[in-house]
Parts: C-alpha cells; sequence; structure tokens
C-alpha cells in the first residue's frame, strides 16, 4: 500500500553562506557538527537542512513558526557571508511512503534511488515529469520527501498518482512456458 | 509445415482460439503467432508490396522480411508487428497485413508505461553468451539487467541439440535462467528489444507485456513499457542472423531460413511433410538432422561444396539422408503459392524433388545493429564473409556470436570473459567461475554462395529483398543506372528500407553489387541500419506523458478564484493563465472591450503571480545588477524601483523588469514570466564565471510571492480599504515606490506603485499560499467601484496601447534597447553587458528595424500578429519593410492599432505601408508607439481620489 | 541522451543540463571587427570542444565539459568555482 500525502512545513528558509568559518558559525547556531556535503540533509535543531547547492542550504521547519529564526540564522552567517531568504510558501512537501515508494518513482524519475546509491541521509534536486523536485530520502525502508513548487503540485501529483493507482511494475510471470 | 503429435516446448493441454484475416484457428500456449498460424496451416500470409506474389514465414525471429501481420486489440490495432514476436494469446485477432499496415483514427485507449532503471551491467541477449555473462557478473554482485527480445530465453540453445555441463541446452538455460532470478538486483527482462542503445550507458528498450496476454489476463498491466535503462557498462551478446541464399522464385512460402526450421520444429514441433536443405554451412545439416530425428521426411541436402558438411554431413547421411552437391536453382508452386517443388542443379544435370519445405542456409553474420549505429568499427571477416564488430565503443563489451565467435564452447567463454572485463573496469571484485562443458562438433568453413544465377536468364523473379520485391535484375538496373555506392543502390532499388531494414537482404545486395561493379565485398560493405530495431508506436514512446502529463501546467495559487469566475485560460508557456472573464451572453470582444474600460475608467485587477521574482542580495548586490543592467542602479534610493532591461553580449534584449530596492545591499528583481528561470541562469553564469569573488546571493522566489495588481483610476481608493495602515496618498506613496504593511489583514505585504497599462496601479504581493485570501478580499473591497478581474488579452491592449513591449513578442534575437525605443535607458556612464557591442557600427546603422507604432485606415480591421509590410504592392517577390508585432482592437480608442519593428521606423512616422494579407492589402500609418495617454497623466490617478 | 556528472551532484541526464554554448575568452580590448568574431564566430569543430553547461533542475551550477562533438564523449567536466571556496562535492 503506498500513500501519498501533503505534509505542512511551518517554515522554509534558503540559507545562502560561503566560506568556511561562516559554515561553522551556521551549524553551530542549528547545533550540527558540520553543514551537509553535497546531496546530503541531515536533522538539525530547526529542522531538517539540505544541500541545495555550494552555497545553499534548505532549512524545512516542520514545527510552529519561529519568527525569530530567520533573523537569528542572518546573524550567525554575518552580513558579508551569505544570507537568509524566506521561501516558506515556495515549495510544498509531498511524502511517499511505505514498500513501492521507489518503484513509484521510476515511473517519472530518472535518479538512481537504489538503496546503495540513495542511502537515508540523501538528498537531491532532481525532475519529476519536466517538473523540478528535491528529493529527500526519509528515515525507513522506502519512504521519500517530494519537496514540489506548488505551481507544478498538481502536474506531479498526477504523475505519482498515476504510478500508485496502475502499479504496473507488478509484471507477469516471466516468460510463457 | 504440419503440427507432429509430440514434442517442442508448446503447452498442449491448452489450446488457445486466435482469429487471422476473420478466421478461427487454434494453436497452444508457448506458440508465437507465427508458429501458430504455420501449425494451423497457415502458410499464405499476404501478397507482396508490388509484385503481389504470395508470401508466408521465413524466419523465426529479427531476420523476418514478411512475417507480419496487423495486431487488432481492444484499445487499438498494431501496425507491422511480427508474428515471430508475438505470443499467441486466447482471442488474438490479426489481419494479414505483411508490408503495409494502417493506423486508426481514433485516441488509442491503451496504457503505456516508462520507467527509468539502472544497473551496473546491462546483458543484451539471453543465448548463451548473454547468459554466462550474466551468470558471472552477478556471481559478482553486479547489479545487472538481461534484456532478451524473444519470449523465451535461451538464444540458439532452444534450437539446437547441444549438451551443456551434462544436460540439454534447454535445461541449462531453465536453471541458468532461474539462478539469475533468483539473484539480488538482478532484472530479467523478455519479450523486449533494445530498440537503440544511446550515448553514456542510455538504452531504450520496449517490452510488451499486456500484448502477450489474454485481454482477460491484462488486468491493469500496461500494454507495453519502454524501460530507459542507464547501464554503466553494456554487454552486447546479441547473436547472429542467418542470411539467406537467392534463386530464381526463392520467395514462396515454404521456404525458410535452416535456422528458423529448426527453431520451429525444438520449440513448437512443426516439420515439414517432405524437406529439403539448401546449404553452403556445416550448420544446415543440423536441420535434416533434426527433421530426421523427429521423423519428418528429409528429400535431401544440397551443397554447393565438394567436402563441404564436415562431421554433420556424415551424421546426416548415417541417417540415410541424401546428400546432393549441387545448388537449388529454382521452385515450384501449388495452387495456392506454397512452395511444391525444388529444382535442383547438380553436375549430372537438373532433378525436381517434391517438398513443402526448403530450409536455406548462406551463413551467418553478426546481429551487430547497437554497435553500428553508434559508429562502431566493424572489420571484415573472411569466414563469415561479413562485417564483423571490432573495436568496442566506450562502455561497451561485446560477446558471443556478435562478435563473430563461432562454436558454443567458445561463445560462453566470451561471455564469461566479457563480464569479467566490465566487472574489471567497475572495479567489483571477480568470483571465479568455470565455463561448463560442451559437447559439440566441429564445422569446416562455409562456401561463399550468395546467390544462383536464373537458369533461363530472368533475373526478375530473383528475389534479393522480400520485403521490398527487388531483385537481382532491380539491382543490375540501379549499377546500369550509375548507381556504384552501395547507398545509391539502396536509394534506387529500395532495398533494406523496409521496416525490418532488409536485414536478411543487406550482405546478398552488396556482394551482388560487388560482383556488378567489379570490386571487392568489403570494399562495397552494406548500407547503414538506424533505430528502433523493430517498428515502435509513438504512444510506446510517450507512454505515461501524455494528457494531463504531457506537459507541465502550472498554476498560481489563485487560480481557482479565476475558475469559480469561469475564466477563460490560455497557456503561456508552462503556465495556464485567464485570458479574460467572459459573462454569460458576451462576445469575445465584448469581454476585452468591457475589461479594457474597467481598468481605464474605473478599476480592474488581476494575478500577476507568474511574474518571475529573483531575491538578490549581499554586499556586492549593486554593483552586480550595474553589470547587468543597462541603466543606473545604485541611483536607486531604497524603497524605490526602477523599470530596467538588461542585454546580451551582442547588445540585444534579454529581459525587462523592475530592480526594487528593498534594503540597501538587498533588491526584489522581476523578470517576464517566459524568462525567469533564463534570467537566473544568466545571473548564476556571470557570477560563477566571471566574479566568483563578489559577494551576491541569487535566489528565485517567483512562488514565493502571490501578486495581484489592482489598476485603474479608482485603485487608489481600493487600496485606503485594503490597506487602511499604508498611506497611499500621492506624495506620501509616489511612483515605483515600495511599501511593506499589513494588506487585507495579512502582515509584512509588500506593495510596489508599478504599471503596465499607464493607469495607476499597485501591484500587492503577499505569500503564494495565501493569494486566493487577497484576492478575495480584494474583489470585496473594489466592490463598490465594480472592481472587474481582466486577463492576458486585456492587458494585451491595455499594455498596447500605452507602446510598451513585450520581449520576444515586440523585440527580435537582434533588436537593442535602442531599436526597441527604450535608448533613454541605457547608461553613458557605466559598463554593463552588451555596452561594447552595442558600439559596433552594425548596431547603429539608421536602418535597422525600429520599434513604432502603428494604425490601419479602416479602423475596425485587426492585423494578424506577424503580417509583413511593403512600401508598395504588387507581384512577388516584395521588398519588406518590416513586421507586424502587436495588435489589438482598442475599445478605449475605438480602433485597431498595434506595435511593428520596421527598417529605419523612427524616422518613418506619418509613413503610409501595406500589410498585403490572405483576404486582400491593408493600408497601415506608422505613428508614435503611445497611443493613449502620451502625457502619462493617468499614472497617478485622478486628481480628485488624491488624498 | 547525455549523461553529464555533475562535479556536484553526479552522473544526471541531459534534461537537468542547459547547454551554454562554447566557452570564449573575452579580449579586454577589441576591435570591432574582433568583437564581431567573439560574438558570432564559434570554431564548432568535429572533435574536442570546450562547452559550458548548467546544472538548472539541480544545484544550479554552471561547469566547464570537454565534449567530444563526434562521440559524444565527455573527456572532462569541472566546476567553474573552485569546490574548496564552496564545500566539497560528493
Amino acid at each position: 500500500m503506498i500513500a501519498l500525502s501533503r505534509v505542512p512545513l511551518a517554515m522554509q528558509l534558503a540559507l545562502r553562506v560561503r566560506g568556511h568559518a561562516a559554515r561553522v558559525r551556521l551549524a553551530s547556531a542549528l547545533h550540527i557538527p558540520a553543514m551537509p556535503s553535497p546531496n546530503r540533509w541531515t536533522a538539525s535543531s530547526h529542522g531538517d537542512l539540505l544541500w541545495l547547492g555550494p552555497e545553499e542550504f534548505l532549512l524545512a521547519q516542520p514545527g510552529s513558526d519561529l519568527i525569530a529564526l530567520p533573523t537569528f540564522l542572518a546573524t550567525a552567517i554575518g552580513p558579508s557571508d551569505g544570507a537568509v531568504v524566506d521561501v516558506s510558501s515556495a515549495r510544498v512537501a509531498l511524502d511517499l511512503d511505505e514498500s513501492d515508494a521507489r518503484e513509484v518513482l521510476a515511473s517519472c524519475c530518472a535518479l538512481d534511488l537504489h538503496p546503495s546509491v540513495f542511502a537515508e541521509d540523501h538528498c537531491a534536486q532532481t525532475l519529476i515529469g519536466q517538473a523540478p523536485v528535491v528529493l529527500q530520502r526519509l528515515p525507513g525502508p522506502s519512504s521519500f520527501r517530494i519537496l514540489v513548487r506548488p505551481s507544478p503540485e498538481d502536474y506531479v501529483t498526477r504523475w505519482l498518482q498515476d504510478a500508485i493507482v496502475h502499479p504496473s511494475w507488478r509484471v507477469p510471470p516471466e516468460g510463457v512456458e | 509445415m504440419k503440427r507432429l503429435e509430440s514434442g517442442g516446448s508448446i503447452r498442449r493441454d491448452e489450446e488457445l482460439s486466435f482469429w487471422y484475416d476473420g478466421k478461427r484457428y487454434t494453436g497452444f500456449a508457448g506458440d508465437t503467432l507465427a508458429s501458430a498460424l504455420l501449425g494451423a496451416g497457415v502458410h499464405v500470409l499476404g501478397s507482396s508490396v508490388s509484385l503481389g506474389r504470395p508470401r508466408g514465414i521465413m524466419a523465426a525471429r529479427l531476420e523476418e522480411a514478411t512475417g507480419f501481420v496487423q495486431l487488432v486489440t481492444p484499445d487499438a490495432t498494431e501496425p507491422l508487428v511480427r508474428a515471430s514476436a508475438v505470443a499467441l494469446y486466447e482471442g488474438l485477432v490479426a489481419e494479414s497485413r505483411i508490408v503495409r499496415g494502417y493506423v486508426e483514427e481514433r485516441e488509442d485507449s491503451a496504457r503505456f508505461d516508462k520507467r527509468y532503471a539502472h544497473c551496473d551491467i546491462c546483458v543484451i541477449g539471453a543465448g548463451p553468451a548473454g547468459l554466462m555473462a550474466a551468470r558471472v557478473a552477478v556471481a559478482a554482485g553486479a547489479r545487472v539487467v538481461v534484456v532478451e527480445a524473444d519470449p523465451a530465453p535461451g538464444g540458439a540453445l532452444l534450437r539446437d541439440d547441444v549438451t551443456i555441463a551434462g544436460t540439454t541446452g534447454a535445461a541449462w538455460v531453465h536453471s541458468t535462467w532461474e539462478a539469475l532470478g533468483s539473484a539480488d538486483d538482478c532484472r530479467l527482462l523478455t519479450d523486449a528489444t533494445v530498440m537503440t542503445s544511446l550515448d553514456h550507458g542510455g538504452l531504450m528498450v520496449l517490452q510488451r507485456i499486456g500484448r502477450q496476454l489474454a485481454v482477460r489476463e491484462r488486468g491493469g498491466l500496461p500494454e507495453m513499457r519502454l524501460w530507459q535503462i542507464r547501464a554503466r557498462r553494456t554487454i552486447l551478446a546479441t547473436g547472429m542472423l542467418e542470411r539467406p541464399i537467392v534463386f530464381q522464385d526463392n520467395d514462396r512460402p515454404g521456404i525458410m531460413l535452416a535456422s528458423a526450421a529448426r527453431e520451429y520444429l525444438a520449440r513448437y514441433a512443426l516439420a515439414p511433410e517432405a524437406g529439403v536443405v539448401f546449404t553452403s554451412t556445416d550448420d544446415g545439416y543440423r536441420t535434416a538432422l533434426a527433421w530426421h530425428r523427429a521423423g519428418a521426411r528429409v528429400a535431401a541436402v544440397v551443397d554447393p561444396r565438394h567436402q563441404g558438411g564436415g562431421a554433420l554431413r556424415d551424421a546426416v547421411r548415417a541417417c540415410g539422408v541424401r546428400c546432393i552437391t549441387g545448388v537449388v536453382e529454382g521452385s515450384g508452386a501449388d495452387a495456392e503459392g506454397r512452395l511444391a517443388t525444388v529444382r535442383v542443379h547438380t553436375a549430372r544435370g537438373i532433378e525436381t524433388l517434391r517438398a513443402d519445405v526448403l530450409a536455406v542456409s548462406g551463413g551467418y553474420e553478426p546481429a551487430s545493429l547497437l554497435h553500428t549505429e553508434r559508429k562502431g568499427r566493424t572489420r571484415y571477416d573472411a569466414w563469415w564473409a561479413a562485417a564483423v564488430p571490432d573495436v568496442p565503443l566506450p562502455g561497451e563489451g561485446i560477446a558471443g556470436g556478435v562478435r563473430g565467435v563461432a562454436s558454443l564452447a567458445a561463445c560462453l567463454a566470451d561471455g564469461a570473459r566479457a563480464a569479467v572485463e566490465a566487472l574489471g573496469v567497475l572495479g567489483l571484485a571477480i568470483a571465479p567461475m568455470e565455463t561448463p562443458v560442451v559437447d559439440e562438433v566441429s564445422e569446416s568453413e562455409p562456401a561463399q554462395l550468395w546467390r544462383v544465377p536464373a537458369p533461363d536468364g530472368d533475373e526478375s523473379r530473383s528475389f534479393v529483398d522480400l520485403h521490398r520485391d527487388a531483385t537481382v535484375a532491380g539491382v543490375s538496373r540501379a549499377v546500369n543506372a550509375g548507381a556504384t555506392h552501395i547507398e545509391h543502390i539502396k536509394r534506387y532499388t529500395l532495398i533494406g528500407t523496409g521496416v525490418e531494414q532488409g536485414r536478411a537482404a543487406k550482405t546478398n545486395s552488396g556482394v551482388l553489387a560487388a560482383v556488378l561493379t567489379g570490386r571487392d565485398v568489403s570494399a562495397v560493405g552494406t548500407s547503414g541500419g538506424r533505430p528502433p530495431v523493430e517498428p515502435m508506436l509513438f504512444a510506446a514512446l510517450a507512454g505515461r506523458a501524455s494528457r494531463e502529463r504531457f506537459v507541465p501546467v502550472r498554476t498560481t495559487g489563485i487560480h481557482p478564484s479565476h475558475e469559480a469566475l469561469s475564466a477563460v485560460f490560455e497557456p503561456a508557456g508552462q503556465w495556464l493563465r485567464p485570458s479574460r472573464y467572459p459573462r454569460p451572453g458576451e462576445t469575445v470582444a465584448g469581454t476585452v472591450g468591457r475589461e479594457c474600460r474597467a481598468v481605464r475608467y474605473s478599476v480592474g485587477l488581476m494575478d500577476a503571480s507568474t511574474l518571475g521574482k529573483i531575491d538578490v542580495r549581499g554586499p556586492d548586490a549593486t554593483w552586480f545588477l550595474e553589470q547587468l543592467y543597462v541603466n543606473g542602479i545604485g541611483s536607486i534610493p531604497v524603497g524605490k524601483g526602477r523599470y530596467s532591461a538588461m542585454c546580451r553580449m551582442d547588445g540585444s534584449l534579454l529581459d525587462d523588469g523592475l530592480v526594487l530596492r528593498l534594503e540597501e545591499n538587498r533588491y526584489f528583481v522581476t523578470a517576464s514570466t517566459g524568462h525567469a528561470a533564463a534570467v537566473v541562469d544568466w545571473m548564476e553564469e556571470w557570477l560563477q564565471t566571471e566574479w566568483p569573488e563578489r559577494r551576491v546571493w541569487v535566489t528565485p522566489v517567483t512562488e514565493q510571492f502571490a501578486t495581484v495588481a489592482i489598476v485603474g483610476p479608482r485603485a487608489r481608493e481600493v487600496m485606503t480599504v485594503l490597506a487602511p495602515g499604508i498611506d497611499l496618498s500621492r506624495g506620501a506613496f509616489p511612483f515605483l515606490a515600495i511599501r511593506h504593511g499589513t494588506v487585507a489583514g495579512m502582515e509584512g505585504a509588500m506593495v510596489a506603485r508599478v504599471s503596465f497599462s499607464g493607469e495607476l496601479a499597485f501591484e500587492v504581493s503577499v505569500p503564494w499560499d495565501r493569494g486566493q485570501t487577497l484576492w478575495a478580499a480584494a474583489m470585496s473591497a473594489g466592490s463598490p467601484w465594480r472592481i472587474t478581474p481582466y486577463g492576458l488579452d486585456a492587458l494585451q491592449v491595455l499594455r498596447m496601447e500605452k507602446g510598451y513591449i513585450i520581449i520576444g513578442q515586440d523585440t527580435e534575437a537582434t533588436t537593442t534597447p535602442y531599436d526597441a525605443g527604450l535608448g533613454w535607458m541605457v547608461s553613458k556612464k557605466k559598463a554593463f553587458v552588451g555596452k561594447r557591442s552595442l558600439a559596433r557600427p552594425a548596431m547603429l546603422r539608421p536602418d535597422r528595424a525600429q520599434l513604432v507604432g502603428f494604425v490601419t485606415e479602416d479602423p475596425e480591421v485587426v492585423l494578424p500578429e506577424g503580417a509583413g509590410l511593403v512600401r508598395e504592392v504588387h507581384e512577388p517577390p516584395m521588398v519588406i519593410e518590416g513586421h507586424v508585432s502587436s495588435t489589438a482592437y482598442s475599445a478605449t480608442l475605438g480602433r485597431s492599432l498595434g506595435l511593428a519593428l520596421v527598417r529605419g521606423g523612427r524616422a518613418r512616422l506619418g509613413e503610409r505601408l501595406f500589410a498585403p494579407v490572405e483576404h486582400g492589402v491593408i493600408p497601415v500609418m506608422l505613428v508614435d508607439p503611445v497611443h493613449v495617454d502620451p502625457e502619462g497623466k493617468k499614472r497617478d490617478g485622478w486628481e480628485d481620489t488624491d488624498r | 541522451m547525455l549523461q553529464i556528472t555533475c562535479p556536484w551532484c553526479g552522473p544526471r541526464d541531459e534534461p537537468e543540463f542547459h547547454y551554454g554554448g562554447e566557452g570564449m575568452p573575452l579580449p579586454p580590448d577589441s576591435t570591432d571587427a574582433e568583437w564581431a568574431a567573439v560574438l558570432y564566430q564559434r570554431p564548432n569543430p568535429a572533435g574536442r570542444t570546450n562547452e559550458r553547461w548548467v546544472h538548472w533542475a539541480g544545484c544550479r551550477q554552471w561547469m566547464h565539459v570537454v565534449r567530444d562533438t563526434l562521440t559524444h564523449d565527455i573527456h572532462e567536466v569541472r566546476p567553474v568555482r573552485q569546490p574548496d571556496d564552496f564545500g566539497s562535492p560528493a
């Protein structure tokens, strides 16, 4: 059984940061040992922190809206070493749970999501159909979070729902012998 | 051919009905459509393309030239399906269409699937070499995909009587397949054809799924699935194809390849009443042996070689089968057109043998299309008398028959070798594995016999390409007409231009051309093949990417409100945006006119959320934007914006938009809806490639903000209701100013006084998901002034009336800011991208295409966009002076107007030009682009509304 | 379809990238003719070319790609910004 659910995220922040020192300050403010490496994510004191680019991270905060957080983080980064941009409404989160999630995604996403390649701390920016998304592997055997811009949300959902409703990867017995 | 009482791998307890040309027949589970037709006594499948000669099944695999049918399914029909590729199912319906299928006009309601797959090693072909390669790869722990075109794995092992590791070939295939199937990360695909091999390990594989099952068994399965495989390494193990021999009347149903005859016997228990084998290879004797052992009558084996046949001939002789040294030079048919007699020419004279099946073997050649279609190198191999893949392509391994490896033992060893090589490149540990022991006989050299001359000299019945009805006589005509290159001969004779690409004809036509032009065979070569390997449906290529999944359709957060207002939508790039909001009974012009009048005389509102929005900040943000925009940026005060434009390197306009300065080092930049992504790419390109040390961060925030424009002389009144806390007076909130405050109860909203219509306008931005709240509040607040939602149609009219351009519509790829009438914007004081180019003499020529306005002499005629403009109308060709870029009927002015790009246009205002269009010649007058309110008085609203 | 190994994100399919044209040096001073050549003339060799691509659907980073126009072999992919300054790639 596969479940596709929309998950509310109270706040999303694009964290732009340059230089080792600023990265260390930011990591410290988020109570993590270091900022995540490329295409990895980590849980921080203020939500999931996803690598989006060499100078860009996404902080996805599922809990209550913290008005003071952007300023707190901007202070940690410092005015010359980056920026905090509020993108709370710029993406919505869709969670795909249960065992066949990888098969559902294989119908619309070209990325190799084999557990040996795309492990539990992995995230990636890629395409579902032709729509850009951030794909986050969640803890558990086969769960993924899809962060998608709101405007193509319907398009992405239709791709996923079609694969869920028509689970065509369950092929018939091999051959005809 | 007839079905034997026993034998084969068909399941005789499961009888299946099928229909061919409206007649019902039966076959067995495990049959293909081809074997079922042969078993049911249907030998003549149809008539040939130009000569109308009867044709039937001549192969069991890819060599097939004539055994094609139209497959009819409940959802759709499929043309040109190879009968030997279709597994028989209960209720199968096919029609006789061997060379020309048809498509139906109705929508194909069948479901097609597309899936991505990744692997370390993809093995193409599950014959002996492929299976061995897969075994080794799987044992090393590699992620493996095995792709087999046939419904069953095994390749040549399914037809040949061999012993591997002490068991039969079929048993070895079965146990190997079972072992592969139970391994982790090994995917086995049958009924799956690699249609093309792409760059960097990409493979496009079409698998028949539902189409191999009875309709009631299909359930939710797709008809077909297109696999997009990325393999780190591929192993090409596609084996070999058998070649026919050309002779007079060699096209009769009943004449088939010797390997196919053997396959029909071994798998489907089909044997001749009386068979003859005509072979130039030892392999052909295997067919005679198999027939004899199955109890079928073998009239003779005809071999042109005096010493040919080796141990296999000895075995055939030992069975008492007659072996003749000679050639087959013709055939005779029965009333239906089926083969009845074979005319044999020996040293002692002519002999006519009665036979219903003639098995022909002219040698083997590699099935190498997936290598050669990517310009993979080949070498000419004298033993096979064919081009054999030589150096592998990057990422490719080649194993077994397709590499020219002859014996079964060598093919198994070669498969293992290819896997070991691939694993070595991948750095995977290799488990030692022994190649199974094989019991087989060695073969002697094939004769190089391509064709037998017609006894009466009439070569117009000696077929080279059965699909195309191309004959030896046709090749002669081509050569006599001066065609010597094999590709020219192909186009003259059409050999190899059928759906099967003339796989069984290519080498023979090349050899024939060599003989006729007196050249060496290796020098002539064969014509190239191209993807896909077999015909495929466009629907299969599209897969799930159809209908609502074809392209992304993006909608704004306010979209449900537009739907509730019964808006008519139009695509704008990927966006779906309202064109207009018609009222019942209203005409299109009526709606647009009403919406425009509302904006000009009262107040309208529009969803501007699709506008590209970019957050630019950092200590070097001002410096950075100065480099990209043509006008001054540093002089914009905090809290204000400026209309700006940027150029490409060559000085042409890339985009225009607003640069709003929110803080000293923080900007909010807008881009045209269609250019938003390109502008972000452009900014990143310069930052990353030229100025990496600059401290600027560019973040796209288009979908962070829903934006509603409230526009018209009453906009201030509406805003006063919506945002009582913001001082909206003309003095306190001037044009191009930005304010933050509470709008419609939403804190932190951004209000900008900008305008794309010339009217007083406030653009309000709130978080994307609050857009509907803002829209509803504005509708409510504006109701005393009958606030009117307007769409893109009205926007086009409003902006055109003011001469405001849309980049990409009113500009071309070479239009500069000067050409577009934006020269006032270009800074003389600073450097910016494109400035050097704008100084080139070509950019300063007075006859460049420049933006002008125009009005039609007949105010009711609206010109089509793109219409050409000429000075004089006469017979074509006429000198084109320019073209119309935007047109509209202005309800405000009560006349048709537009914008145009005209050579030297700005100096030609007042000139009369003509637009020759489909239904006549429309005279126009060039005017200033600003048609409405040239003084810009309306921008600040009406005096009496000022507080 | 090409597969380009993004220096940051690893191997990705071509639709995730936009082509940025052949890389060209920008001469600081040039005659009009030289500048026109910079703008409009490309060597377009049959063989190795120096191209720029951007991973638009991924990390939005630009990269230098050495590609063979005859074979599509990609010989080299380099980030335009050195990873040391911007964290280390995967």
